[in-house]
């Protein structure tokens, strides 16, 4: 639990920036001094953040199922690319084989 | 909730609990318990049953058969909305949090200060009282975890395949099989790869690979010349295409293996890649800024207004030290309620902040 004196000192810090800051400057506030704030504060703090970084996560993780699935998809082109050419090499050599 | 969890209401009735019930807590059990008491008559409020909340937070009037009856038949609502609150802290585990931590700065920063244990738990319990207050932001939550739950166990299922293909990002086999051989987590398992493949390649390197192989494509141009290649061919033409090829394939098996989850801050960079490092919208109506600005009171308000408190009739009228004790809680209560009933994150954190302050505050009866 966060000692009185260092809560009430806290409290009139962040009630400054409330009146006189912007969003962004209680924002980095409430991180900055993260580890001192009272735990129904950092509840809050870390859900808020935490609900920002749910749906950040589940584009991430779209775009990387995307690139993923671009990726397969390649490897599989590249794949028959080397299949055919490596035919044609083994054409080449048994041909010359048969040549000589 | 310590504010509110001291305000208590007189005992229940046996004859409340004579009946048989369905499953979950009792009322007499909902009501000997503190928090469990605070979420039912949030539950309460809710659902327009404001007079019985007030009972059973504020000890207002006295209880009567009737409220008990009704207290029952939100009982079964009561028990699902606890399960399903357990539920959600269950899938909010570390390893979740330390993903998402990758990917966000601010939650970053706050792991850095408390760790992933303590901020899992953190979102849990807010999440537990949310389901009371605000079933909405609730589910949007509990169906955004789910769903993102998903989509990690199908990419995990996925990087099962994927570890066939590491060969061609030139992890050899024998580098694998010492991998797989430590009998480790696939996450660990993911790391060390990802570590290798580092190793080798920089993470400069692997990023700038992404970036060209999604800039050029170059396996449809490869595989439409290596059908093309005609009889007048020669050696040296199949040659140089299949050394291209190879190449190509192993830039690509490094772009697969950077996809592997695992490496939060190498899959924190393909993510920046993938958005073009545009950073996230937030949501005025979320924050509550200015919400918060009315609503917080300096600690001198709040003694300015339990003073002007202890001059009406009614707090003049009680006698005993226990219930002008009472009276000072309710008084606190009352003062937080229109600013517990905001939804916006500034409002809360605000709320939270007043709440912790007056329980440390001097308040002479």
């Amino acid at each position: 639990m966060t000692p009185y004196p260092t809560l009430r000192d806290l409290y009139r810090q962040f009630t400054d920036v409330l009146q006189n800051g912007t969003e962004q400057d209680a924002r980095k506030f409430l991180v900055d001094h993260f580890s001192e704030l009272p735990e129904e504060v950092q509840e809050a703090v870390a859900f808020q953040f935490f609900r920002e970084g749910l749906a950040q996560a589940a584009a991430h993780q779209d775009g990387i199922a995307e690139l993923r699935k671009e990726g397969i998809n390649a490897m599989g082109r590249l794949k028959e690319a080397k299949r055919i050419l490596e035919d044609k090499l083994k054409l080449m050599e048994l041909e010359g084989n048969i040549k000589s | 909730m310590a504010i509110f969890e001291r305000l208590r209401a007189p005992a229940t009735p046996d004859s409340a609990d004579a009946e048989e019930k369905p499953e979950g807590p009792s009322i007499k059990e909902i009501r000997a318990d503190r928090q469990k008491s605070g979420f039912f008559a949030n539950m309460l409020e809710q659902e327009g049953q404001e007079a019985l909340a007030k009972k059973l937070f504020f000890g207002e009037g006295e209880f009567v058969t009737e409220d008990f009856e009704l207290m029952e038949q939100y009982r079964g609502q009561f028990a699902e909305k606890l399960e399903r609150s357990e539920r959600v802290k269950e899938m909010i585990t570390p390893e979740l949090v330390e993903e998402m931590g990758a990917l966000h700065p601010d939650l970053g920063n706050i792991l850095k200060a408390a760790g992933s244990r303590d901020i899992s738990r953190l979102v849990g319990n807010y999440l537990e009282t949310l389901i009371f207050r605000d079933p909405a932001a609730f589910d949007y939550i509990y169906d955004g975890v789910e769903n993102l739950n998903k989509k990690f166990e199908a990419q995990r299922v996925k990087d099962e395949e994927l570890m066939e293909k590491l060969e061609a990002a030139g992890i050899t086999e024998d580098e694998y099989a010492e991998i797989l051989k430590k009998n480790q987590s696939h996450g660990m398992r993911v790391k060390e790869i990802h570590d290798l493949l580092e190793e080798r390649e920089g993470r400069a390197g692997i990023l700038e690979k992404i970036r060209d192989w999604r800039g050029n494509k170059r396996d449809a141009r490869l595989l439409a010349a290596a059908k093309e290649l005609g009889g007048e061919a020669t050696k040296r033409d199949i040659d140089r295409l299949l050394k291209d090829v190879n190449e190509e394939t192993a830039n690509l098996g490094t772009v697969l293996t950077a996809t592997l989850m695992g490496n939060t801050e190498l899959n924190k960079s393909v993510g920046m890649i993938l958005r073009g490092e545009t950073p996230p919208k937030i949501e005025a109506n979320v924050m509550g800024f200015a919400e918060a600005k009315q609503l917080m009171m300096s600690e001198e308000q709040v003694q300015e207004r339990w003073e002007q408190e202890k001059q009406t009739p009614e707090y003049k009228k009680i006698k005993t030290p226990a219930d002008k004790e009472k009276a000072r809680d309710s008084f606190m209560g009352k003062l937080l309620a229109p600013s517990r009933r905001r939804t916006g994150w500034f409002a809360r954190v605000s709320t939270g902040f007043m709440e912790s302050l007056m329980e440390g505050m001097n308040f002479t009866l």
